[in-house]
């Protein structure tokens, strides 16, 4: 039962930095529908591209053919409590999974900081959180149920057709339609949050120990200045007692001051740059110390309402520091006003085929821009010096690289292209972009 | 999009009922954003024939049916192709003998349906008719009163339903239940009327409309609470006596999806009018069906100039009568129902500008104000996908059940 709109206007991602038109939307509102909406589409000779909130900064999701919204197939497929297995479909958002879970007394291992994506977006472009013991979301998925550009429906995990399994779960939308995700999660915990002010030399010197040292950590540069946010959060046993923000602090820090007035902060940016400077030694004080207990997701993740572009890359956790020096020296030695600040975040090694953290302890580094000032100067500096340290980037983020770029940073490239060839030889799922960065 | 339905109908005498596809199919997808992941179980007594109910559970967010009587239950349950109905909650507690007796007897059936309760009065009723260990186990869902009670229970905002109010009248007899043989607690209900089926933007009525709010805000505050309290004090109750934990947890109704499924406690919701779309949902901010039902009649006189009498119209809708019960004439747009007859159960008089251009014999298309009781009036729905018929389908009236 797919509903079928001619798509009356373009699409757009949240960036609002790509804008492409579909011949057609469905929204298939089951996984047969899903399977005949690629059925139907390949018999007209159409190409398809799912898309779950449109969260990614790259013309990932973008069409010219059927564009299939995820939307409607949504919710638990099957949960258990004992194996802590909790089977969601494609299109479920990630801020509906704690709601989801919480009658079973489950939570997900590890969240990144924004929480409106699908889960099957998520994993397809290698959305992670941060934890020197810990990998992205996708290292937490057992099992997918895929449609294939055949419109055929296959269930593959570890056993069962396992390279497709291994291609498909950090799969960039090249391999097949997520219909239903398997995740491992385990008992509902809670984290205990310390966020304070650090100043840089000191952040750099000591983030190694901390990363080895607590569950989840990361920090926030605020460029043109010598401060950062740290954050740290510490799991305890889901029965601990929970001391949350009270509301008037949880609103007044991330509602009003990184919502509200860093919105008018970006607008007065961009209006007048020489402001960004002062504006900058504000917000890096405004934020200040606190702490708390609260249960994970709410921890984890944090609303983000003022529209940005963003580049992220991976480096090996040990070029981290040379990463963050030779960036805070080319903001200066150009003279940019950057408002937002530079998010840094680690990972644990990991062996999905095009995982970001491919077999390697990570440190990623995340530049953004606000949506009205131009992005592209900036990010192009930064991935030349991410370039010469080793750097991969982000899936879902903004970057310059082809495939031929692409191809040496992953030792399992070639694997991935080759069961991209098996499965989806016409290259119903292609698009201009998969087409850049992974060859047509 | 009447020039459509006219098309697709013209072969057809009225009075009938017309089922558009792709509006229902909108609904449905709609629903299930609303709930964002949250099952929903779908409300028999709102679609009222089979194919419907089928088409809707076809669908990946819904699961389970919300019956309204027991031998509806069972009929569903136990027909052919019945792999969509092996999971039928009835809604409202049964005293039916011969439906109850049937029950008891059928290890299928007892297995497929769960049966509402509010006090152990029901179950001494059953046990009555078939005692246990001579019967089936049944399953049971209990029933928690979701109403308003403000100043000091002077006042209750809401419908009278069950007496189970608080966590303690829920532990008191979830314990009640598990401990008696041949009963199993599978679920716990909470329909918030007050919130799920009153409009919160009834139009030209803006001081009810603020009064109304008020009410919803207070109430859902109050209900959350609450029912988090009571699904604890239950489950609670449940591990105390070694009985297993409850496998849902049911609330909501088409006018509060969203909101319902917010709600943690909550493992699924209930709806199903949002699916045919019928007027009484246009009084609601949150979210607008499209028009999925519709009927046709007939002109059969001009009474005077600006006049038409339209054969039938009057298929009134149950609840507080009042303005908001009648049927709506859509199309042609601009009529007016006559002040002192109103609907007709063989007659309807219709005033306004597009009464001079109409002939004998022209159509008049109606909105039902509620969404299943449409069908006790036909017996087929036609099915329309575009501007032609795609199927006729039977109601429950067409299948000959009347429940």
């Amino acid at each position: 039962m797919t509903v079928l709109s001619p798509a009356t206007a373009s699409c757009a991602n949240w960036g609002r930095n790509e804008t492409w038109t579909p011949a057609d939307v469905a929204t298939p509102a089951s996984v047969d529908d899903l399977a005949a909406t690629v059925q139907d589409a390949r018999e007209r000779g159409l190409r398809v591209k799912p898309i779950g909130a449109g969260h990614s900064f790259t013309a990932i999701a973008a069409t010219d053919g059927v564009q299939v919204s995820l939307d409607a197939l949504a919710g638990i497929v099957r949960a258990d409590t004992a194996s802590g297995l909790v089977t969601l479909r494609g299109g479920t958002r990630l801020h509906d999974i704690p709601r989801l879970l919480a009658p079973y007394r489950l939570a997900m291992t590890n969240l990144g900081d924004i929480d409106s994506q699908s889960i099957a977006g998520a994993i397809s472009t290698g959305t992670h959180g941060t934890g020197a013991k810990f990998g992205g979301i996708a290292t937490q998925v057992r099992g997918l149920t895929l449609v294939l550009a055949d419109g055929s429906v296959v269930d593959c995990d570890a056993t069962r057709e396992p390279a497709l399994f291994e291609a498909a779960r950090l799969g960039l939308g090249a391999v097949g339609v997520i219909a239903a995700v398997t995740l491992q999660c385990e008992p509902a915990f809670l984290l205990h949050a310390v966020e304070r002010p650090v100043p840089l030399p000191e952040m750099l010197a000591t983030f190694d120990e901390r990363a080895d040292a607590h569950d989840h950590v990361e920090f926030y540069w605020f460029p043109h200045t010598t401060g950062t946010l740290y954050k740290q959060n510490t799991r305890l046993p889901g029965d601990a007692q929970r001391q949350p923000l009270s509301r008037g602090r949880a609103w007044w820090d991330d509602e009003f001051l990184s919502n509200t007035v860093f919105a008018w902060a970006c607008e007065l940016g961009r209006a007048a740059p020489a402001a960004v400077r002062p504006l900058a030694v504000m917000s890096a004080r405004a934020l200040g110390a606190r702490e708390y207990v609260d249960l994970s997701p709410q921890v984890f993740t944090t609303q983000r309402r003022v529209r940005f572009r963003e580049a992220e890359w991976s480096v090996p956790r040990a070029a981290l520091g040379e990463a963050i020096t030779a960036i805070q020296r080319m903001i200066d030695r150009r003279g940019w006003r950057i408002s937002f600040p530079v998010e840094v975040r680690v990972a644990a090694a990991d062996d999905l085929w095009l995982s970001t953290a491919h077999g390697r302890d990570s440190a990623y580094i995340a530049v953004h821009q606000y949506h009205r000032t131009p992005h592209e100067e900036y990010f192009r500096a930064v991935q030349d010096i991410m370039l010469d340290l080793d750097g991969r980037p982000h899936w879902g983020k903004i970057h310059y690289l082809d495939a031929a770029a692409l191809s040496g940073r992953y030792p399992k490239f070639g694997d991935f292209l080759a069961v991209r060839n098996r499965v989806d030889p016409e290259r119903r799922f292609t698009n201009p972009h998969l087409d850049r960065i992974l060859g047509s | 999009m009447f020039a459509r339905l006219e098309a697709a109908t013209a072969h057809l005498e009225p009075p009938f009922a017309v089922l558009d596809r792709t509006a229902f199919r909108a609904n449905a997808v709609a629903l299930t954003r609303r709930a964002a992941g949250t099952p929903i179980r779908l409300a028999s007594k709102s679609l009222r024939c089979r194919t419907a109910l089928i088409e809707a559970l076809s669908l990946d967010g819904f699961a389970g049916v919300l019956a309204y009587t027991l031998p509806e239950a069972l009929w569903l349950a136990g027909g052919e192709g019945a792999s969509a109905f092996s999971d039928v909650v009835v809604g409202y507690p049964s005293a039916n003998r011969t439906a109850l007796a049937q029950l008891a007897a059928s290890e299928r059936l007892a297995e497929r349906v769960t049966l509402m309760i509010d006090s152990v009065d029901q179950l001494d009723l059953i046990d009555q008719i078939a005692p246990p260990g001579k019967r089936a186990e049944i399953q049971v869902c209990l029933d928690l009163d979701s109403s308003l009670r403000l100043g000091g229970d002077r006042m209750h905002i809401g419908v009278r339903r069950s007496p189970v109010h608080t966590p303690a009248d829920a532990a008191v007899l979830a314990r009640r239940v598990a401990l008696r043989p041949g009963f199993r607690i599978a679920g716990l209900m909470s329909y918030e009327a007050q919130i799920a089926g009153v409009g919160d933007a009834p139009p030209g009525r803006f001081l009810r409309a603020l009064a109304v709010r008020w009410m919803q805000r207070r109430s859902w505050a109050e209900l959350l609470e609450r029912r988090a309290k009571v699904v604890d004090a239950v489950q609670h109750s449940l591990q105390q006596v070694g009985s297993g934990p409850l496998r849902f947890v049911n609330a909501g109704g088409t006018g509060s999806v969203e909101k319902t499924a917010a709600d943690p406690v909550v493992t699924e919701v209930a709806a199903g009018s949002g699916l045919y779309g019928p007027t009484l949902f246009d009084a609601y901010r949150a979210f607008t069906p499209r028009p999925a039902a519709m009927f046709a009649v007939q002109v059969v006189r001009r009474p005077a100039r600006g006049w038409v009498t339209a054969a039938g119209g009057g298929w009134i809708a149950s609840g507080p009568p009042g303005p908001d019960r009648l049927p709506t004439a859509v199309f042609p747009p601009g009529l007016r129902m006559s002040p002192t007859e109103m609907a007709g159960e063989v007659q309807t008089p219709l005033q306004g500008d597009a009464a001079d251009e109409m002939k004998l014999g022209d159509r008049v298309w109606f909105r039902h104000a509620k969404a299943g009781e449409l069908c006790e009036h036909v017996d087929v729905l036609h099915v329309v996908d575009g501007d032609r018929i795609v199927d006729v389908v039977p109601t429950y009236r067409g299948e000959g059940k009347a429940f």
